[in-house]
């Protein structure tokens, strides 16, 4: 089931199933940037990714970075598909706690990765602990890759999403929206 | 093929001590002409994964992010990868024609220098403008800030997602510990 809470009646999205979460709450990007840019104090995005990804990939510069799953690379460990020997990922332990510190309890939540997966598993993940007002934004902030082997676009991430609808996003470092320890 | 390119119009954290340079698009020309040519992607398997790569070059980090904010510089900390130059010496003979590149010409430089000193490389390239090239610098611009002024991706070249392990060399690491993350202030 698609719910929707704004201003601006519009038809029911199409939610990729990868992207559908328990709490049924799904915004487009540009209805994200709406939200978040009208009511600052009360409404986040929560950006999901690694955080190599918030930096080498960009990000949305109000996001706060929390990321779900953490890297690992140990030629001795396992591997993911399609990755090579020994690269995995790792959920992070903190995730719910740090949102939890990050934001009050009957804020909005929406919630961004690359393509909306890890960003529904993350908000599964809080509804369990209890959040009620958590989004995905479909389509995360890369969007899914081209399929047309005919386009020289095939397989990039152009076809939806936070910054192919021409939403505001940047490199800049904002440590206290970051995933940082301090330096020794 | 390859053009002039003058030291003054280095920016001086591109330059080596090889004096070798290209530009993205010479490269892959040159790579085109003799695709048995080595082409080393120097940044991090972070990047080399989420950012894209291109599909003949191979992967040996010179350094690593680490998640360390310095709040003097105002940046994240980078630690070398203390493997890169033997797992380069592994790949490609020190007199042999490498061409180098990392973001946008500046770890590839320093990489190149360590190579060059620590190694006796010669022969070794550094691609200017890099995978992704520089910040579009035009306030009026949409895309102010952006990385679309030159580099491999804005030159239309190929490059893809998909991973070949055979072209990755991953770094040993150790565990990170995390659980500090945004307890900074």
């Amino acid at each position: 089931m698609t719910t929707h809470e704004g201003h601006n009646p519009r038809p029911a999205l199409d939610v990729p199933e990868s992207n559908r979460t328990a709490l049924g709450l799904y915004v487009t990007p540009e209805e994200a940037y709406r939200m978040a840019t009208a009511e600052s104090e009360r409404v986040h995005i929560l950006d999901v990714r690694t955080f190599e990804e918030y930096i080498f990939v960009g990000h949305v510069e109000t996001a706060k970075n929390i990321p779900l799953v953490f890297p690992r690379y140990d030629p001795a460990g396992p591997s993911m598909p399609g990755r090579p020997p020994g690269c995995s990922g790792e959920l992070n332990p903190d995730f719910v706690v740090k949102v939890k510190e990050a934001v009050g309890p009957d804020d909005t939540i929406l919630v961004m990765c690359a393509t909306g997966g890890r960003g529904a598993m993350a908000v599964n993940m809080l509804a369990q602990a209890g959040f009620t007002r958590v989004f995905n934004i479909v389509n995360g902030l890369e969007g899914d890759r081209v399929d047309d082997p005919g386009s020289v676009y095939h397989g990039r991430h152009m076809r939806n999403g936070w910054k192919n609808a021409g939403l505001p996003w940047g490199y800049d470092f904002h440590p206290d929206l970051m995933w940082v320890t301090p330096a020794e | 093929m390859i053009a002039e390119h003058p030291i003054e119009t280095i920016a001086p954290a591109r330059q080596t001590s090889l004096g070798l340079y290209v530009t993205a698009k010479e490269a892959y020309d040159m790579w085109q002409a003799d695709p048995g040519l080595k082409i080393l992607d120097v940044r991090t398997p972070e990047e080399f994964v989420f950012v894209g790569h291109a599909p003949m070059a191979t992967n040996v980090p010179f350094a690593l992010q680490t998640y360390e904010w310095d709040p003097e510089k105002k940046a994240l900390r980078w630690e070398l990868n203390p493997e890169f130059v033997a797992a380069v010496q592994a790949w490609a003979a020190p007199d042999e024609q490498i061409l180098v590149a990392c973001r946008s010409g500046g770890r590839s430089a320093m990489a190149i220098n360590m190579l060059a000193k620590a190694a006796g490389f010669t022969n070794a390239w550094n691609i200017l403008d890099g995978w992704e090239g520089s910040q579009v610098k035009d306030p009026e611009s949409v895309f102010d800030g952006m990385r679309m002024k030159n580099g491999w991706k804005n030159s239309g070249l190929p490059w893809t997602y998909e991973i070949d392990p055979d072209r990755m060399t991953l770094p040993p690491r150790q565990s990170r510990t995390f659980v500090a993350g945004n307890e900074h202030d």
